[in-house]
């Protein structure tokens, strides 16, 4: 058990979503999955796969149209997860916040865990982000593990023949 | 033993009696189900009787009544060739009635010239028997079966019931069965051999449709090449060998040069009507074609008899052909058509059609099996034999079950069958199960097919290639029957009673069978395969060595196990595993159901999973299907290229002779 | 008693030494790319994370195939290790896969199925090829027996050096490597997600990881089985066979079915087919 929560941080396997952006923080991002800065020796997979992923990346603001997609991507993934909205637009919008066709930030939507500031903001930041996720993640997982154990002796109690429902909500 | 016997032999003519002339429709499935359950039980006993006796069934007649018996069924035969041409000449066809004619010609020739005797006519050995309980057991099941079935089937057709006839011919066709597998005077053989052939035919087209006549005919022409072979066959044999005891025959031994030995040219002769009987190329078109009839008749035809009596001719010459060139050919022609109807079957979506190749394609196995003719390959044959007639018995008249609620017979509509007819398509995947992976007999089989033919690399290369195709389509066929979206709400199926009870009966069978293949073996089949082969020093090289029920070994000379296969208990731990893992996992750790991933483009808040968003914001629904690979392996060209080698096959096969 | 106690070694260490050869697999790998690369254990965070994660499904049964695909995979290797018939470890072998595959098609999204018709076509292409093998193995040692075949007095691949060739190149089919690694896509992004494995998340994406160990495992033994003696030769060129599959994984890029098909006949099952009929008409 407690391994597992230790290796809850070990490996963030990312998915990358391109909301509304200039493409100039997509290129930061991928750049930090480079050689150079070479993600993967914090375990770090682009798997592209919302169903694998843990660290959601958002890149630009969002507007009406890709809030729908954001959103299912978001519940297609299995907790424990974290977002991280990188740039200004993720963060706030940018300079495209007062368009017509714009929300907002990431947050308007998603519950964004760790924001990375900057147009466009500099791999090194991106992979501390993406580092200080997996400490959320480790965190996260704590919590739902508590709150299963805690669900599937609600429900023991209540019928003994065990736990097949749990979790309906 | 013999009583019960004669009783056997009896009862579909008394069904016949009855389903023709009790008119009203429920007192005639009465008796229809009546009959078929005396005859399963009168099945078992004799079955039971041989095994516990260690002999089957043998009646021996005095020369007079076999005289007269004799005379009755050569008149019978004669009649049926009448028939065929009046039927040919009727609908403006010409090449059956020409070839029936031939036929007729051949066997006032062999009345006048060739008659020898035979003191014993019938006389059942294992491997008759085996083709007896066959017939008797699965035979009785389709038509239990067909009495709810073939009600539905008219109710969709409409027009005026001729629903007796249906089980009058079927009825008819499990008597000539019964005589086949028992008789050992070959001019008997031949004849019930065309009654079989008749009575196919006229059940391919009993929907009347053109496409059904059509493909009746096709059956018909194809049928009586094969018999106008088999009565040259027997024409040469009993002039040059002066004998028409099938066992006899069997003791024959070809030695020296085949070239000029007009012996060797009667068996090839013989091999050729098996051949045709069971659907090998080049002469396959007919068991497709077959696939227009009612469901049950594809079954019967498919599993326990028309081409099963084909399959035993050939195994029944297997002791004389084995060892020699024609045996090699023999083998040669099995795994091309295992390989070949393999290859085609990955092109059809049509789930009868893909049942139709892949029975060409285990018969195809059971004669290669037949043509390398070790002790092991000569068990493999029988016992493949046994488990293809179960299987696709089975999973054909499953079929029919998921075409009549479906409507639809084509592999793609069946997608998440599971929910709507949860029943039947677990038979169905059990089936597809047991045609494919260990630890069932099919694939024991083939195992030891692959083993016996190591030192033949032309057979063994036909049959590693087919055997991959066989992953192939039952793969795909499989993957399409269990998608499902969710945790479903299965649906209650509402099939008639008699269909479920039978589909369960075949499903219970095909698990006894796989579980007692050892006790098979040696109860029925070791004897046979040591005695059959005992002057083939061939032979010797492997042999099936099963110590117990769940134990197969091949046997090298020195007694030394070559393989072994031990795992029928492992294998139901396995699948506890399989179901008991995730039961105790869902206990801690509850399962949260997400729809499948569209990229993000999902639609609405289903669960399921059915619609995404489309170009120009229009919702469409996903739409999965299957490769096919129509374009490699579904052209005509391959099909033609398929059946330009296997006439060439054949005709080296008659060539070597000459 | 023996094999009691092999069983239970098999089981729970060929899983570890699986890990730790696929982790090396990823730092080799960035190696190449002039990349440090994730420790060694990687795979074991990975699976160890996965076991931690929500269950998510897309519908009840798809965790039993996997763990069909699982256990036979185990069995396969423990039919190995117990020296049984190699034929029947083949079979055993294909039902792990056909097990995936079901598990992969019985969920209606386009990705997975998709995934699922193209390891099918890879069940064809290297199905036949391993059956050639296990042929030519009887043909020079006169068994089917694993323990017979190991104990085979002389090097096998003298004997059979195409269908040694033939089975590394069936191998990288097997393993889900560049160029074949079409099936399942090892890295992300491309026309299939994650192909084959898309729709499975946490826990049945951890046992898949872990069936692949245990395959990774059987294969370095059935390439050892070539240089039998001495075993520790045989393993070590195992590895170096496993080596030249990563340095292909780098080099190369993804081809397409057809021409996997058609690159298969010819340099697998027809070189393998030649190297059977050699042994048939010496022997």
């Amino acid at each position: 058990m407690k391994l597992i929560q230790k290796a809850a941080g070990k490996s963030p396997w990312i998915i990358h979503y391109d909301c509304n952006s200039c493409n100039g923080c997509d290129i930061e991002i991928l750049a930090s999955l480079t050689p150079i800065y070479d993600a993967e020796r914090f375990g770090v997979v682009n798997v592209g796969n919302p169903k694998h992923a843990d660290i959601l990346i958002v890149s630009g603001s969002v507007n009406y149209r890709s809030r729908r997609v954001l959103e299912n991507i978001w519940r297609e993934m299995p907790g424990p997860k974290v977002v991280i909205a990188v740039g200004a637009c993720a963060c706030t919008g940018g300079i495209f916040s007062d368009c017509y066709n714009i929300i907002g930030g990431v947050d308007k939507v998603l519950p964004v865990d760790i924001y990375v500031p900057g147009c466009a903001p500099k791999p090194e930041a991106i992979l501390d982000a993406v580092v200080r996720a997996t400490e959320k993640l480790v965190h996260k997982r704590e919590e739902l593990a508590a709150r299963q154990a805690e669900h599937v002796a609600k429900l023991r109690a209540k019928d003994p023949k065990g736990g097949r429902n749990a979790e309906k909500q | 033993m013999n009583l019960l016997f004669c009783l056997l032999i009896l009862l579909p003519a008394a069904g016949l009696t009855l389903s023709l002339v009790i008119r009203d429709p429920r007192a005639r499935n009465a008796a229809v189900i009546a009959v078929s359950a005396l005859i399963l039980a009168a099945g078992c006993a004799v079955g039971a009787g041989a095994i516990v006796n260690q002999a089957g069934p043998s009646i021996a007649f005095s020369h007079k009544t076999a005289h007269i018996l004799s005379g009755c069924i050569t008149g019978a035969d004669v009649l049926l060739l009448f028939f065929v041409m009046w039927c040919g000449v009727r609908k403006r066809r010409y090449t059956s009635p020409f070839l029936a004619g031939g036929q007729f010609v051949l066997l006032l020739f062999f009345e006048i010239y060739a008659r020898p005797e035979t003191d014993l006519p019938l006389f059942v050995d294992q491997l008759s028997l085996v083709l007896l309980l066959l017939a008797a057991v699965i035979g009785p099941l389709i038509l239990i079966f067909s009495a709810g079935y073939m009600h539905v089937h008219e109710a969709h057709k409409g027009g005026k019931s001729r629903q007796n006839v249906f089980y009058g011919i079927i009825f008819a066709f499990l008597f000539a069965m019964f005589l086949l597998a028992a008789s050992d005077n070959i001019c008997w053989l031949y004849t019930f051999w065309e009654i079989t052939t008749v009575c196919s035919f006229l059940l391919i087209q009993f929907d009347k449709t053109e496409e059904s006549v059509r493909n009746a005919f096709r059956t018909l022409d194809l049928n009586m090449l094969g018999g106008f072979c088999f009565i040259s066959g027997i024409i040469l044999l009993s002039l040059f060998c002066n004998t028409v005891s099938l066992h006899d025959i069997c003791k024959l031994r070809l030695a020296g040069s085949l070239s000029g030995n007009f012996i060797a040219l009667g068996i090839v002769l013989l091999c050729i009507a098996g051949f045709t009987k069971a659907a090998m190329f080049p002469f396959h078109n007919w068991l497709l074609g077959a696939m227009v009839a009612p469901t049950p008749v594809s079954a019967l035809l498919h599993s326990s008899t028309m081409v099963k009596a084909g399959v035993y001719l050939v195994i029944r010459l297997c002791p004389v052909i084995s060892g020699t060139t024609l045996g090699s050919i023999v083998a040669a022609a099995g795994g091309f058509t295992f390989m070949a109807a393999s290859v085609l079957a990955v092109s059809q979506s049509n789930a009868k059609k893909v049942l139709a190749y892949s029975t060409i394609a285990n018969l195809g196995l059971i004669i290669c099996c037949a043509g390398i003719g070790t002790k092991a390959a000569l068990g493999a044959a029988i016992l493949l034999m046994i488990f293809h007639a179960v299987s696709k018995g089975m999973l054909f008249l499953a079929v029919g079950t998921i075409e009549q609620t479906i409507g639809s017979r084509n592999i793609e509509d069946m997608q998440g069958l599971l929910k709507k007819m949860p029943f039947t398509t677990a038979v169905t995947a059990v089936g597809i199960i047991s045609m494919l992976l260990p630890p069932f007999g099919v694939l024991l089989t083939k195992w030891i097919a692959i083993e016996a033919a190591v030192w033949s690399p032309l057979v063994l290369m036909f049959i590693i290639l087919g055997s991959a195709f066989t992953i192939v389509f039952w793969a795909k066929w499989i993957g399409i029957i269990s998608t499902m979206s969710y945790k479903p709400r299965y649906e209650r199926e509402n099939t008639l009673p008699c269909m479920r009870t039978v589909l369960s009966a075949l499903l219970g069978l095909v698990l006894l069978c796989s579980c007692f293949i050892g006790f098979i073996y040696k109860a029925v089949l070791e004897s046979y395969v040591e005695g059959a082969m005992l002057f083939n020093s061939y032979s010797e090289s492997l042999r099936l060595d099963i110590n117990d029920m769940s134990v197969i070994r091949l046997s090298g000379i020195t007694g030394d196990t070559v393989g072994g296969f031990a795992v029928m208990a492992v294998f139901l731990l396995i699948f506890i595993l399989m179901l008991f893992i995730p039961w105790m996992v869902s206990k801690t750790k509850s399962e949260i159901i997400r729809p499948p991933y569209f990229g993000g483009e999902l639609y609405g808040n289903d669960i399921r999973g059915i619609d995404f968003m489309g170009p120009k914001d229009k919702v469409e629904q996903v739409i999965v299907r299957n490769y096919y690979f129509r374009g490699v392996f579904g052209s005509d060209t391959l099909a033609r290229l398929f059946l330009s080698v296997s006439i060439g096959i054949i005709l080296i096969m008659v060539g070597v002779t000459l | 008693m023996i094999n009691i106690i092999t069983i239970i070694i098999t089981v729970l260490f060929a899983p570890l030494a699986g890990a730790v050869i696929t982790g090396v697999d990823r730092r080799i790998t960035a190696r190449f790319q002039s990349r440090i690369g994730p420790p060694v254990l990687q795979p074991i965070y990975d699976v160890l994370k996965l076991l931690g994660k929500e269950r998510v499904a897309v519908n009840a049964m798809q965790i039993i195939y996997v763990i069909g695909s699982l256990v036979f995979a185990i069995l396969s290797l423990l039919l190995f290790v117990l020296r049984s018939d190699y034929l029947i470890l083949v079979f055993v072998l294909a039902f792990s896969t056909v097990s995936l595959i079901v598990g992969a098609t019985s969920v209606r999204s386009p990705y997975s199925k998709i995934g699922a018709q193209r390891e099918i076509i890879q069940i064809l292409a290297y199905e036949p090829v391993i059956i050639l093998m296990v042929v030519g193995m009887y043909l020079v040692t006169g068994s089917f027996n694993i323990g017979s075949i190991a104990e085979h007095e002389g090097c096998l691949f003298a004997q059979l050096p195409l269908v040694f060739v033939a089975f590394c190149y069936v191998l990288t089919i097997k393993l889900r490597k560049s160029p074949f690694d079409y099936s399942t896509s090892h890295h992300g992004h491309q026309e299939l997600i994650k192909g084959l494995t898309t729709e499975f998340s946490g826990l049945q994406l951890a046992l898949i990881e872990i069936t692949h160990w245990y395959e990774a495992v059987l294969f370095i033994g059935m390439l050892s089985l070539f240089f039998a003696h001495p075993l520790w030769l045989g393993i070590l060129i195992a590895l170096g066979v496993y080596f030249c599959e990563i340095i292909l994984d780098n080099v190369c890029a993804r081809t397409t079915w057809q021409w996997m098909l058609r690159f298969t006949v010819v340099l697998g099952f027809s070189l393998a087919m030649t190297n059977i009929i050699w042994l048939y008409l010496k022997y």
